[in-house]
């Protein structure tokens, strides 16, 4: 089974290196033909391979440049199966937040269509080893349905809110849902996968896995919810305030965000 | 290309008062395509956003505070709306296309002027014609 690697805009976390003792036998079988992390060798080599001629290629972040469009579109015409990795492939992740000062990276997702997504930033080992198996048996597992809350181990109660808070202000030893403490933990609007990583180390969810099958907008509806659970009379104190309105909505997605892909201003006529 | 203008009007008030203003036979501004929507409380920021995307301005408008059919919606929309300007603003959005204002389905007039306010402020009044 030959296979080729390639690392667009990343921080290089996701790359399948750090996933080698994790699905062995996966990696065992495998040929690498290209891998710029792990041979030095470059596009002119890769170029040279017939159409179709490999049989999984992996990519890595997300697309800024034109070589990296290239490259994408090669591996697109080289590879039977392109799997997209990571948050930044998938959805642009952190460094799609650039999109606030008015141009940044596309996700991978924006030229070609991958056709398996493996999402975290960085996956889960076990996440890698439940979609390479996946792949290999032809049946590909798609998007989860369930949130991350399903994971989590924190106690839930009702609750009302009069001010947002960052994750520096809550009290360590509080066991209660992030949500009810005021912090934008995006649990709630993320798929599960990744068996509440962080929530268990005490962090809330910054929702790498990204959203559930069939949620849309999740940004605005985490909002929404915070929202609504704010005491009236200390709403407009705490949406002064909150601080860092994007990153704690859009943290992974805001590259693909409808008004980032419209164009900044609206329509431009 | 002509301007257009997407309204969001709480049936019990804004719509109503549009349907009042209906029978002076006002002069309306072109592009302007109102939705009647359930109360402005049921508007999903999602939906806000995707109307962001296709249209110069986003007019919310709902009962004015304490008058709200189903007792809160306007006052929970005023609040999410608010804090959807805060992530527009974040996202360098221009503030001035998302307006949100508060009438009673009396107010036929005040809706027109409004209207004619809101085109005016986006100096759209003159890619109409």
């Amino acid at each position: 089974m030959k296979i080729a690697v390639h690392n667009l805009l990343s921080c290089g976390g996701c790359d399948p290196v750090f996933f080698l003792e994790e699905s062995p036998e996966f990696f065992r079988k495998a040929e690498v033909i290209f891998w710029n992390k792990v041979k030095d060798e470059t596009l002119k080599v890769f170029r040279k391979i017939p159409d179709q001629g490999i049989e999984i290629g992996f990519l890595c972040g997300a697309v800024k440049s034109p070589e990296h469009e290239e490259v994408v579109r090669l591996f697109r015409r080289k590879c039977r199966t392109v799997v997209a990795v990571g948050a930044c492939a998938l959805w642009g992740g952190i460094p799609g937040l650039l999109w606030i000062r008015k141009e940044g990276p596309r996700p991978l997702s924006s030229l070609v269509v991958p056709d398996l997504s493996i999402p975290g930033c960085p996956p889960e080992g076990s996440t890698w080893t439940v979609y390479l198996q996946g792949l290999l048996s032809g049946r590909p597992p798609g998007p989860s349905e369930e949130p991350v809350c399903q994971e989590c181990p924190r106690d839930r109660h009702p609750f009302r809110l009069s001010d947002f808070k960052r994750f520096p202000e809550t009290e360590p030893e509080s066991r209660g849902c992030y949500l009810s403490l005021g912090v934008f933990c995006a649990g709630a609007v993320t798929q599960k996968g990744c068996g509440a990583r962080c929530l268990r180390a005490g962090y809330p969810c910054l929702g790498c896995y990204g959203p559930p099958a069939g949620l849309t907008a999740r940004g605005e509806r985490l909002l929404s919810a915070m929202v609504s659970a704010l005491v009236p009379q200390k709403a407009t104190e705490a949406l002064k305030n909150w601080r860092d309105p994007a990153g704690s909505l859009y943290r992974f997605d805001l590259a693909t965000h409808p008004l980032v892909r419209k164009g900044k201003c609206g329509r431009s006529d | 290309m002509k301007p257009r203008i997407i309204g969001f009007l709480c049936e019990w008030c804004a719509a109503r008062a549009l349907e009042n203003l209906a029978f002076c036979h006002p002069e309306l501004p072109v592009g302007f395509q109102p939705f009647r929507i359930n109360c402005t409380g049921s508007l999903e920021l999602e939906v806000v956003i995707k109307a962001l995307t296709e249209a110069d301005g986003v007019l919310v408008a709902g009962c004015p505070p304490g008058e709200c059919h189903f007792r809160e919606g306007n006052l929970r929309a005023g609040l999410r709306l608010k804090a959807l300007k805060r992530v527009l603003s974040a996202l360098g959005e221009d503030l001035r296309r998302l307006r949100i204002i508060w009438l009673s389905s009396g107010e036929g007039e005040r809706l027109g002027e409004e209207i004619h306010k809101f085109y005016r402020e986006l100096s759209l009044e003159d890619r109409g014609s």
